[in-house]
């Protein structure tokens, strides 16, 4: 990674932890001071490294994982902040990166969330994955 | 497509505090494929599903 690109990449993730949702090039380029050319180059540079993805327009981030840019129904609960994650497993990825909260884990069975407590995640359950770690960007929306 | 993998979701919690550590800073780097099995295996997510 360039400078420039580490840059940009912490403060994707600063954006989204601060506002919740995915920042635009637009929205970077203010935070950081820089041109919005530069902004959109590195982010494009980080999307091909597969350190995160745009939207199809490419012009704001869908995801830097564990957290979604955008609403997706899976979502980790930390005090009176609510993060979009990517998948079930992120939801819980955010807690563990966030402290403890809640994790709504299947967007259609509202009823299926964990709690973590001290690291002690509850109910006991099962995360099935389906597509094995080789191939989680061959397609990372489907993922 | 195969079955795909089942684990308990501790145990996902567990991985994903090693496995996001310091992600969000400007000095974290990639994992290479050796770093992120290595991770993975620490908490027992191994086999064919794993390997990269």
């Amino acid at each position: 990674m360039t400078p420039v690109e580490r840059t940009v990449r912490a403060a994707v993730y600063q954006w989204i932890i601060d506002e919740v949702r995915g920042p635009s090039v637009d929205d970077l380029a203010k935070a950081i001071g820089s041109p919005p050319e530069v902004i959109r180059e590195a982010l494009h540079s980080l999307e091909d490294a597969h350190l995160l993805a745009m939207t199809p327009a490419r012009d704001s981030v869908m995801m830097a994982h564990p957290f979604s840019g955008i609403e997706t129904g899976f979502e980790a609960v930390v005090g009176d902040r609510t993060w979009n994650a990517n998948c079930a497993w992120d939801s819980l990825a955010i807690l563990a990166l966030m402290g403890d909260g809640k994790a709504l884990a299947d967007p259609l069975d509202p009823e299926l969330v964990w709690s973590v407590s001290d690291g002690v995640v509850e109910p006991h359950g099962l995360i099935h994955l389906r597509v094995p770690a080789k191939s989680f960007w061959d397609d990372i929306g489907f993922t | 497509m195969d079955r795909g993998y089942v684990g308990p979701v501790q145990s996902f919690y567990e991985m994903s505090k090693d496995w996001y550590r310091n992600r969000t800073e400007v000095g974290w780097d990639p994992y290479t494929a050796e770093e992120a099995m290595e991770i993975w295996a620490r908490h027992g997510f191994t086999g064919e599903f794993w390997r990269l």
